[in-house]
């Protein structure tokens, strides 16, 4: 289906920052990569914000790249294809949306934290993570997935690379990541090599029909690689190892950035694979469900408790962001439409939680340097702009009413309500609670420290981050408040993308 | 969007809570103090014009939705408008005793906890409640900091982590009773479904409301954070979080018959905590979670008499324990401690602080004329008739007990007598503390002298004559029976006067029953507690550190790994993965 008038919409979301990233190569360091990333970014989100209206109006739209549609006859495409609908529609949104805030935000921090010759690199490198985020969540081609994850894991692994100049560990970091990723990758890639030995097709709407009733060795196969290998990109714990480092040193921005989007757009692969392509009629995904469960709350627990005592700010907000990842898994797991709903919610809000906060800690390692506790203490009197913004997006973490977290959590328990798994509901809801629990210490303990420690007394006195970095912090957190509010487009959306995934995995084919 | 918001600033306590935000940004201790003044003045302007409804015809406003869910940011009854009233007097008091010395912290956070206070009890649903609920819970814990100790902040986390529990608790049960019915009406609610089984979603509930009504057992919060604020920060705290709860109960479980028991037991228990704490701020505090134990009696009763006597209670509890707080408080800024063993003969250099004192003790003990009189004979009157003798009994022996508690320990150990080396302060309290303390006698005088000013505001009209021959010889016997049990102990040496803040001044009190046997149970009973709650500590203190060792940053869960051993791990994954899948099927 095309949409009337606009028929070329679908690939302009991966087109533009394709495009436009060598061209930031070439220009002079300084202002102007920054200018016209930020430009890039901002027409990037116009135009997914149509394509998200676009599906919403005239349900899920299929873009065959160089017009290799499917020939007469034949039900599969012969090229790749772009497939959009809510679900995914949703996630580039978010996706484009983080950056479009991001972007313009890196500028002070990227002057201060990366060597000035480099900015068109670090600009290039950063619309190429961002031109591979988006079209692995676009594609409907098995394939074309991971050739994205490669584009988008490659520059990421620079991105990180260049914090080097402010600690050296940036470089292990950096390192550990591309084994890691590529690991996943790797595995990843075998997986849709079983897949294509056992059905002989790549586009995943073509999968889900050939897969429908096979069942052996290959296929399972096939499966266990692929979730293993999303798995570990997602950071699913026991495969998060790579994450809390790789965040850590990052520069400030990419973690801005990378927290906010990049394991999000895991989670949609992960749900695209196990409802879309695979399906409840795939006899392995039930065992898949329940050992999300469990990972998920083993996640929620383990990653908060050392969150809770870390002495960096960073690693705290990274362990943090694996816990986060255990509510999502959560949500999967019950395999129910509230269910996946909730965990769709939750990674639009936690992409918006995560990102403020990740962006609060950039402006204060640009004024002090550092990302300590130490360097917090008494932070409220120094840089209250930043202070009371980390406070309202942390609370969001915790998920207080008035913010978004409160919708991603309340959600989560009521779909736990309504489910039938091996642990009972009630159980699970308490689990939720006690978790978010310590959310509130981790973040109590950053409250403290920020309004009511003393100010270092041979502390010298710093000014407020650059206007540009408190405002598009603060874009950030009012939109942490404002989406409480408007639940239409979190919850109304995620609700009907969940059902639609659902819809697919029951095998009644696409709804929207 | 709009209509959740636009509902929302119609409640005055919303408007309160932005209030306490832009003081803030103020600067200056007086503007800050004048602006909150000025909003609570305000806000109060705006509740009045709402008017108010009899209890079954409530008025509702600022009705919309929220994914689906009906909610109702107000509901004007007699119930709401009351603790919605009296928490405004409360907030008032707070901001002209703090005039001078409310950190910026206190200042605001002060108004947007009272104004999450308003807000709840004049939540009309559920989910309301409970966004109201936990801004409470959040917003006080900076006042628990704003002591400033090591000690305030570790006390602090604590009140976090059992405030923000409660609030899952509520959270949990209101999801349930959402997942099971699809409504989010706040209205009466029952521990026992239909068919006899235990209601789940509401005991979630009733275990959130009970966390913060200080239900035994779960009440350590309270005397534990409390004494640790400063001198402005516990008179705050004292007001709003527990009769907030109150509320909830008398609106979600009245009659709700397991109440009478809970009620009776806080009554007496902490009676004999409170006569064994050292800090007298403490002692306050313990005394406070007995005169909630009335209340919650009262609302366990159910009767109308009995849940007007819980409502009145409230009240006059806010005020004259507020003004307990003030005392205290108003002491520690002049001599700086509030240890009892080194405070004596303080009235020489702060008599009309002592005074006040003076008036709080006789209006706790239920003298004639002073408000707690007519507020405590209700509730002890409906026990009375409504044939609950062991709830009767209780709720008189905590009366004794406040004789001990407040009557000498407070004000006559503390004020009266030698003056000790700590007492020899500077002045009289401050002139804001000074007149937020005489507004605060003035309302209990008024109380205790024409009640029925206080019952028309009541939640069901209801007939009571507080000052009857009956009532007035009761309660004189009771109180000048302890009173002279107290002058004979000291007169024979029976009593040491308490200088270390140990157990042992309190069984004076018990000596004429039997004292040995008395004496053993308060001893016991502590001893009982202590080896309890340090058991508790010392289990958490392990739990903390095993967490620490493993989770800790040289821990073995949370090492930075090398990259060949992440990269067997993640092969040991997948083979576990297929070795499963190929097994399983």
């Amino acid at each position: 289906m095309a949409i009337p008038g606009l028929e070329q919409l679908p690939v302009l979301p991966v087109v533009i920052p394709l495009v436009a990233a060598p061209l930031t190569l070439l220009m002079k360091p300084g202002r102007a990569p920054w200018a016209w990333a930020t430009l890039v970014s901002w027409v990037t989100f116009v135009v997914t914000l149509l394509l998200l209206e676009a599906v919403w109006v005239h349900g899920p739209v299929e873009y065959a790249m160089g017009g290799w549609g499917a020939p007469e006859g034949m039900s599969a495409p012969i090229g790749i294809t772009y497939y959009v609908d809510l679900a995914n529609a949703l996630v580039l949104t978010l996706v484009a949306g983080i950056a479009s805030v991001v972007f313009p935000y890196a500028y002070y921090s990227v002057e201060s934290e990366i060597d000035h010759r480099q900015t068109p690199a670090f600009y290039t490198a950063l619309l190429i993570c961002f031109t591979g985020l988006l079209g692995v969540t676009i594609t409907g081609d098995a394939f074309n997935v991971f050739v994205f994850l490669e584009i988008s894991s490659l520059s990421t692994y620079a991105l990180i690379a260049m914090g080097a100049r402010n600690d050296r560990r940036a470089l292990t970091a950096s390192f550990n990541y591309l084994v890691m990723g590529t690991i996943g990758a790797t595995f990843y890639v075998i997986g849709i090599g079983l897949l294509y030995q056992a059905t002989g097709t790549l586009n995943m709407l073509d999968l889900h029909q050939q897969l429908m009733g096979q069942s052996n060795r290959m296929v399972e196969a096939g499966f266990a690689f692929i979730i293993t290998g999303i798995g570990l990109k997602l950071a699913m714990v026991p495969l998060h190892l790579w994450l809390p480092n790789a965040y850590c040193y990052a520069p400030s921005a990419i973690s801005a950035f990378l927290a906010a989007t990049a394991t999000k757009v895991q989670v949609y692969i992960i749900l695209r694979f196990m409802f879309s392509v695979f399906g409840f009629e795939f006899a392995f995904l039930e065992v898949a469900l329940n050992a999300f469960i469990v990972l998920g709350i083993v996640g929620m627990f383990y990653a908060s408790f050392v969150a809770v005592f870390r002495d960096n700010v960073k690693q705290m907000l990274a362990y943090s962001s694996i816990a986060q990842i255990g509510y999502m898994l959560l949500g999967i797991s019950f395999g129910t439409v509230d269910g996946v709903a909730a965990s769709l919610i939750h990674v639009f809000n936690h992409a918006l939680i995560k990102a403020a906060l990740f962006m609060g800690v950039g402006c204060v390692v640009l004024r002090l340097g550092s990302s300590n506790f130490a360097a917090f203490n008494g932070l409220a009197k120094r840089m209250p702009w930043t202070a009371w913004g980390l406070i309202i997006s942390g609370l969001s973490l915790v998920g207080v009413p008035l913010t978004v977290g409160f919708i991603s959590k309340w959600k989560l328990m009521e779909a736990a309500f309504q489910t039938q798994t091996f642990i009972p509901p009630l159980l699970i809801v308490l689990l939720i609670g006690a978790s978010s629990l310590l959310a509130a210490i981790y973040i109590g303990r950053l409250a403290y420290a920020m309004l009511l420690q003393p100010v270092p007394e041979d502390a010298e006195p710093v000014k407020e981050a650059p206007h540009l970095m408190r405002i598009t912090m603060w874009i950030m957190v009012l939109a942490n408040i404002w989406f409480f509010f408007q639940t239409d487009v979190t919850v109304g959306v995620a609700t009907r993308a969940a059902q639609a995934l659902l819809d697919t995995g029951l095998g009644y084919g696409g709804a929207y | 969007m709009s209509d959740l918001l636009a509902g929302l600033i119609q409640n005055p306590g919303m408007l309160l809570i932005v209030a306490g935000v832009i003081v803030a940004l103020l600067p200056g201790r007086q503007l800050r103090a004048i602006a909150a003044l000025a909003a609570i003045i305000g806000c109060y302007a705006l509740l009045a014009s709402y008017g108010t409804a009899p209890m079954d015809a409530p008025v509702l406003m600022g009705e919309s939705t929220l994914f689906g869910l009906d909610l109702v940011s107000i509901r004007i009854d007699r119930l709401s408008v009351v603790f919605a009233t009296l928490f405004f007097i409360a907030a008032g008091l707070n901001a002209i005793y703090g005039w001078l010395h409310a950190s910026r912290m206190e200042a605001s956070m002060g108004l947007i906890y009272a104004g999450a206070a308003i807000g709840g009890v004049l939540a009309g649903d559920l989910l309301t409640l409970f966004i109201f609920w936990e801004l409470a819970a959040l917003s006080s814990v900076f006042i628990v900091w704003g002591g400033g100790t090591h000690a305030a902040f570790k006390a602090g986390m604590r009140y976090l982590v059992i405030q923000v529990g409660s609030g899952m608790a509520l959270m949990a049960g209101v999801a349930l009773t959402v997942a099971a019915t699809g409504e989010t009406a706040f209205t009466a609610m029952s521990l026992t479904a239909e068919d006899g089984s235990l209601n789940i979603a509401a005991l979630l509930i009733f275990i959130g409301f009970g966390v913060k009504a200080g239900f035994p057992l779960l009440h350590f919060w309270l005397p534990d954070a409390y004494p640790r604020a400063s001198a402005v920060g516990a008179v705050m705290l004292s007001a709003f979080t527990t009769k907030m709860a109150i509320y909830a109960l008398a609106r979600g479980f009245p009659g709700e018959d397991i109440l009478m028991l809970i009620g009776a037991v806080m009554a007496v228990a902490f009676i004999f905590f409170g006569a064994a704490a050292s800090d007298l701020r403490r002692v306050l505090a313990y005394s406070l979670n007995s005169q909630l134990g009335f209340m919650v009696c009262g609302i366990g009763i159910g009767s109308e008499l009995a849940i007007n006597g819980a409502v009145a209670h409230a009240f006059a509890s806010v005020i004259y324990k507020g003004m307990l707080f003030m005392a205290m408080g108003a002491v520690l800024t002049r001599a700086g401690t509030l240890r009892a063993a080194h405070l004596s003969g303080l009235y020489r250099a702060m008599p009309l602080t002592a005074l006040v004192a003076f008036i709080g003790a006789l209006t706790i003990t239920g003298v004639p004329l002073f408000a707690g009189f007519v507020t405590k004979s209700m509730t002890i009157s409906a026990a009375g008739y409504y044939e609950h003798m062991l709830v009767w009994l209780a709720l008189i022996a905590a009366t004794v007990g406040a004789v001990n508690n407040i009557g000498v320990r407070i004000f006559h150990d503390t004020f009266m007598g030698a003056r000790s080396d700590a007492a020899k302060v500077s002045g009289d309290a401050p002139l804001p503390m000074l007149i937020a303390m005489a507004l605060a006698a003035a309302i209990c005088l008024v109380v205790g002298i024409q009640p029925t000013l206080l019952w028309s505001m009541l939640p069901f009209d209801y007939d009571y004559a507080a000052y009857t021959m009956d009532h007035l010889i009761t309660q004189m016997q009771l109180i000048l029976f302890a009173v002279l049990l107290f002058a004979l102990a000291r007169r024979f040496g029976l009593a040491a006067r308490p200088r270390d803040g140990v157990l042992l001044d309190v069984d004076w009190l018990y000596r004429v029953p039997g004292r040995i046997a008395l004496a053993g149970v308060v001893r016991g009973t502590a001893a009982a507690w202590h080896r309890l709650w340090w058991g508790i500590q010392a289990g958490v203190a392990r739990l903390v550190k095993g967490l620490y060792d493993t989770h800790g940053p040289e821990g073995a869960l949370a090492r930075s790994w090398p990259v060949g051993f992440m990269a067997l791990f993640t092969a040991v994954v997948l083979g576990l993965m297929l070795i499963v899948t190929f097994v399983a099927y």
